[in-house]
């Protein structure tokens, strides 16, 4: 709980510190250091976990604390630079911190009401933050678009939590499991059905095809550091929750429902490494790709346990799980890098990117490094996360891993002709100009935490590996 | 002792990663590094090949994967690496001079250590999936250094400007060759990694030695993978991924264009790395492969499709080569067509009941055409360098200036034409009598028609580059007094020794073959006792025959392609046409690609996007589409009969708003609804419909 209180009081400080923009700004980002090294002092030296109330402060919750607060961390630090001379400064992080603070009960939640009371939180501050530049029209109009789908979303949820509530007389998790096992064929439709609203309602914030279509326009519309922000924090929050109320709560359903996300996994992955290589804005190439990755996690919430004839092994949801935090990293590093260009040229044709490397030599470096990353080049970070989702498909227990597992090889083929794409832009294209460009360092400082986090997890994924099995057992 | 073997690949990583600090200090502490790094290395790899024991040098990596890093020493990959290594350090050594005028020199300096290094971690890895770092690796760095000069100026181009077949242009700048390159090795890469997938799915190990021990026990990969009618699918996928890296038939046309890079970069690639990449893969599994599908009778489909895919290719592009412009194309028609004679050998092993035969023929093949074909590269990096032009008939008679580069040139030429005593006659010759003693008569045909293609377009490309007289285009230099002269000596210590050692290493053969082979027959000291043969085939009237044979071939080719290129003036062809046209255009397969593939991906996906992203909306609602239009043309006329030119700026700020709201009111948020509704309805009626109902 102390991560708790550490992160409401600096949360209430910038309400008071509306006067000084600066106060405000470093009140909060010394709450999220201060949150993230509680967070990770107690993952590793807390006992058992933590029950209070619906509640449950366990491995999963301090993993994606951890996960979230770094990436808070990120926009945090870039939004120095992003939002100067910006008047609503002290709200820009209050609302930065609110949300996060959201995504963490949802992470931390273990009943269903409490978990919709997280998923609020986390969404109504995005709102306002996506329409922080109240001049900008293309800023409203990403917020109106995201505020209806999303409150779509909310609305879905709520139906979905009523249906279970209906079946199995519970809102908390674990009795929701016990009572799953035993239902019977009559009220397992509704069961079912409660499935399919989840993951619409999860799916909104998830990127999950097709409910992924506001996404590129709120990408582009946002300010490019809550981009990063809706793309690495509230799509992780997504799914924190729908790892815990799918392999929590339904995975005692005795149907084959897995499927389904097979299904949806595929067709994620699929439009979102097509669309992105027909885009000409660099934030919604971005926001396509992130579609894509999100096919990704999707296939480990299809395949989570690999069956042997003694033991039921969570590697496809570690892998998830890993794949998680290597996203968070990368994707939030591209979306301060995008913000770094951003702020100096117009970021919404890629022909900004034409001899960046030049340019602005560390923002097209390190974008270089995410792109290879999100492509899953070996060495770096994606390319085991990727490895145990694919092997976690195989080892499944059904029939169709192995092609869910070929569907995503040659989607993780495909989707390197685009990132080679940007990446040849950026080096091998003459650009008319060819003046550099300053890189202010509030932008290049994440950036190289994030590429060295990279080139860290991706040559040396034992203890991380190690991290996620324990933390997929902990669920 | 253990991490020795470790250094060979890691040292010119290190340099690469050196490399930009060297730079901050001085350019030639930079460029000496840099070259310093390379020798290390293969001196590091002599040592290695003779002082450390054989074996597997592990460290744990992914414990929980049960992954393993390992360097395996064994008789291949010393052979391999020591022969990468070395002609690498040369290549180095040449580019310090060669490379002096360029720009991006810390970017050329950091990407060839990197290449060479990836190269070394390829050949040396024990397992699968390390091989498979070095291959992203040598396939990224190709990328960047055929890229090299991105500036696209047109003298760094490939191919004729303004040339063009089906109506796609056939000359390409730098920083597309690369892209191409990349894009099309990509294809067989995932290929590939299907392949090791499939295997590791079914073995649980990407380690060599695993795999092979694992062949002798009951409920084996190989039976996993027989059982569900996958092994030879596994084996073909898999040498997918040599098809692309080693430019052979279907995905042999990147390889050039990818000549738009420096002429070192193309050395490089021929001779050392990247396309011998997919040669040593197919020698590294092949023998695994071979004793997999032998326990299910499946040897042929697969070894059968690695030697036709190998002879074919040889014909193909050595008919490609006979008319070609470029001095370097030439060059890079001859490297495919080279490489397929290897793939034959390695292939024709397997149909065969004496394995090591075409096993060590490939392989000897891969040793004596790195070391003629990096000495041929470097020399005509230096003429296009001297005389300006990349095209051979703007050259001519350039002999009489650069006597040592000729010589070189030569050299290396009769031995990629496989003449006696040279040693490309020896190893193409083991190729061929392998071929023939399988009793494949049709694939021995097929080679021996190559060899008198290659002789006549090594001929050819001498006898235009080297004799006669000198061209219109090198005239006035050389009236204004400027001549052509020979190479300084750091370029042409390297290419000269090369081609000498071409010429040492054919003389010697008879010597040394028989026990170089008995060493690489060490490779398979692991292995069941299945792939012994009697390693050196005795000189018998049969191999007489054939040796006469392949060296008449190579005779006529010489003497047709003497006449007509030696003897007589050269005018290059004014028009492309009939047959000439044909091999030309590469028998119109580049262009056949760029309709088909190119053309038709960009259309099916931009297609896919629109329709699916944006063009169903109209189809779904029309009510929605018509309100919209409705709305947009009545808000116009009131704009503009309402609004009058006094208010304009109201107007302006009027219709930034309307326009705002148009967007919304368009109906793209109600579309996005729909959508939403639409999605949830179909995984309701799965979930409910056929999940349900099980």
């Amino acid at each position: 709980m102390a991560v708790f209180g550490l992160l409401v009081t600096p949360a209430g400080l910038i309400r008071r510190g509306k006067s000084g923009i600066g106060v405000g700004a470093y009140a909060g980002l010394a709450g999220i250091v201060i949150a993230l090294v509680s967070t990770i002092w107690l993952g590793f030296n807390g006992g058992p976990p933590i029950l209070f109330g619906g509640f449950q402060i366990d491995l999963f919750t301090y993993f994606f604390a951890g996960v979230l607060l770094l990436v808070s961390l990120f926009v945090a630090i870039s939004s120095f630079d992003f939002m100067k001379g910006d008047p609503n400064t002290a709200p820009y992080f209050g609302l930065l911190l609110l949300s996060t603070l959201g995504m963490i009960v949802l992470a931390a939640s273990m009943d269903l009401i409490l978990l919709y009371v997280g998923w609020e939180l986390m969404s109504v501050p995005t709102y306002a933050l996506t329409a922080i530049r109240k001049k900008d029209p293309n800023s409203n109009e990403a917020a109106m678009k995201f505020f209806v789908l999303s409150a779509l979303s909310s609305a879905l949820i709520v139906y979905a939590i009523s249906l279970t509530f209906g079946v199995t007389g519970s809102t908390n998790l674990q009795t929701i499991a016990g009572s799953l096992a035993t239902i019977t064929p009559d009220t397992r439709s509704f069961a079912l059905i409660a499935i399919v609203l989840f993951v619409a309602g999860f799916g909104v914030k998830m990127a999950v095809v097709p409910f992924h279509m506001w996404i590129p326009d709120a990408f582009e519309g946002a300010p490019t550091t809550v981009s990063a922000l809706l793309a690495s924090g509230a799509k992780m929050a997504g799914f924190a929750a729908a790892f815990r109320v799918f392999i929590v709560g339904f995975s005692t359903i005795n149907v084959d429902w897995y499927s389904t996300f097979a299904i949806v996994a595929i067709a994620t992955m699929t439009l979102g490494n097509v669309a992105a290589l027909m885009q000409k804005s660099f934030t919604r190439l971005l926001a396509y790709s992130s579609i894509a990755q999100a096919g990704y996690v999707l296939i480990a919430l299809a395949t989570p346990f690999t069956v042997t004839t003694v033991t039921r092994e969570p590697l496809g949801l570690a892998g998830g799980l890993f794949h998680v935090l290597n996203y968070s990293i990368v994707k939030t590093g591209a979306f301060v890098a995008a913000a770094a260009v951003a702020t100096r040229l117009p970021v919404n044709t890629l022909d900004s990117f034409t001899g960046l490397g030049r340019r602005m030599p560390q923002t097209a470096f390190n974008i270089t490094i995410f792109f290879l990353a999100l492509a899953g080049v070996p060495p770096l970070n994606g390319f085991f996360s990727k490895v145990m989702i694919f092997t976690g498909a195989v080892y499944s227990p059904f029939s169709w891993g192995g092609y869910l597992a070929v569907a995503a090889l040659i989607n993780s083929g495909f989707s390197m002709s685009y990132y080679g794409w940007i990446i040849k832009r950026m080096y091998f294209d003459d650009p008319g100009d060819s003046s550099k460009i300053p890189e202010p360092k509030a932008y290049t400082s994440v950036m190289w935490i994030a590429t060295a986090l990279v080139f860290i997890i991706g040559i040396y994924p034992d203890p991380w590996i190690r991290l996620v099995l324990s933390v997929a057992g902990s669920l | 002792m253990t991490y020795i073997p470790w250094l060979i690949w890691t040292l010119p990583l290190a340099g690469a990663l050196l490399t930009p600090v060297f730079a901050r200090i001085h350019s030639l502490l930079r460029d000496y590094a840099a070259v310093g790094f390379s020798l290390a290395a293969a001196a590091v790899a002599t040592f290695t090949a003779f002082g450390v024991p054989r074996g597997d040098y592990e460290i744990s990596w992914v414990p929980q994967l049960s992954l393993n890093a390992g360097v395996l020493v064994d008789p291949l990959s010393m052979f391999l690496v020591n022969i990468v290594a070395w002609i690498s350090f040369l290549i180095m050594v040449y580019s310090l001079q060669y490379m002096k005028a360029e720009f991006g020199l810390t970017r050329y300096w950091f990407f060839m250590n990197l290449f060479i290094g990836n190269m070394l971690l390829l050949v040396l890895a024990d397992n699968l999936l390390m091989m498979f770092f070095g291959w992203e690796g040598v396939g990224l760095c190709s990328y960047a250094l055929i890229g090299h000069f991105y500036h696209d100026e047109p003298e760094h181009w490939v191919g004729t400007t303004g040339d063009a077949a089906l109506g796609v242009p056939q000359a390409y700048s730098p920083s597309h060759a690369g892209m191409k390159a990349f894009v099309m090795t990509r294809i067989g890469d995932i290929a590939l990694l299907i392949a090791i997938f499939l295997i590791f799915a079914t073995a649980g190990t990407f380690n060599y030695s695993q795999l092979a021990t694992q062949l002798g026990k009951t409920g084996s990969w190989a039976s996993t993978l027989s059982g569900l009618g996958l092994l030879v699918p596994t084996a073909l996928l898999f040498f997918g991924g040599p098809i692309g890296k080693s430019a052979q038939f279907p995905l042999q046309e990147w390889l050039p264009d990818a000549m738009a890079g420096p002429t070192s970069v193309s050395a490089l690639i021929h001779a050392a790395t990247m396309v011998k990449a997919g040669v040593f893969l197919v020698g590294r599994m092949g023998p695994i492969f071979f004793l997999a599908l032998l326990q299910f009778n499946q040897v042929t489909p697969f070894f059968g499709t690695v030697a036709w895919i190998g002879a074919f290719t040889a014909f193909l592009a050595a008919t490609q080569a006979t008319v070609a412009r470029e001095i370097k194309k030439v060059l890079a028609y001859s490297t495919v067509s080279q490489i397929g004679y290897m793939m034959m050998g390695l292939g024709v092993a397997g149909l065969s009941a004496n394995f090591i035969a075409g096993y060590s023929a490939g392989l000897l093949q891969l040793m004596s055409h790195a070391i003629f074909k990096a000495s041929l590269f470097l020399a005509a990096g230096w003429v296009i360098h001297a005389t300006g032009t990349r095209f051979m008939d703007q050259m001519g008679g350039v002999a009489k200036a650069m006597r040592l580069t000729s010589i070189a040139m030569i050299f290396a030429g009769l031995s990629l034409m496989g003449i006696p005593p040279f040693s490309g006659f020896w190893t193409k010759d083991a190729i061929l009598s392998a071929t023939f003693e399988s009793s494949q008569y049709i694939l021995y045909a097929m080679g021996l028609g190559t060899v008198l293609l290659t002789a006549f377009y090594t001929t050819r490309m001498l006898g235009i580059t080297f004799a006669g007289k000198a061209s219109k285009h090198l005239e006035e230099p050389q009236k204004e007094g400027n001549h052509n002269s020979e190479a300084g000596l750091t370029m042409l210590i390297p290419y000269l020794a090369l081609a000498v050692a071409s010429l040492a290493l054919g003389v010697l053969y008879p010597l040394y073959s028989g026990s170089l082979t008995n060493y690489l027959m060490g490779t398979f000291q692991s292995l069941p006792p299945i792939l012994s043969g009697e390693s050196v085939p005795g000189l018998s009237t049969t191999d007489i025959i054939l040796l006469a044979a392949s060296t008449s071939m190579a005779a006529i080719g010489l003497a047709l392609g003497y006449v007509r290129y030696f003897r007589r003036a050269y005018e290059a062809p004014r028009q492309m046409k009939g047959l000439r046209g044909f091999l030309w255009y590469r028998w119109y397969i580049d262009a056949i690609y760029y309709r088909v593939f190119v053309g038709g991906l960009t259309w099916a996906s931009r297609g896919l996007y629109r329709y699916i992203e944006q063009g169903i909306w109209d189809r779904l609602s029309p009510a929605v589409a018509r309100d919209i239009i409705d709305y947009t043309s009545a808000s116009g006329t009131l704009d503009s009969s309402v609004v009058d030119r006094g208010v304009n700026d109201v107007a302006s700020a009027g219709s930034r708003l309307s326009n705002l709201l148009r967007r919304f009111q368009s109906g793209v948020t109600e579309q996005y609804v729909i959508v939403f509704a639409i999605g949830i309805v179909l995984l309701l009626v799965y979930m409910i419909f056929i999940i349900g109902a099980r």
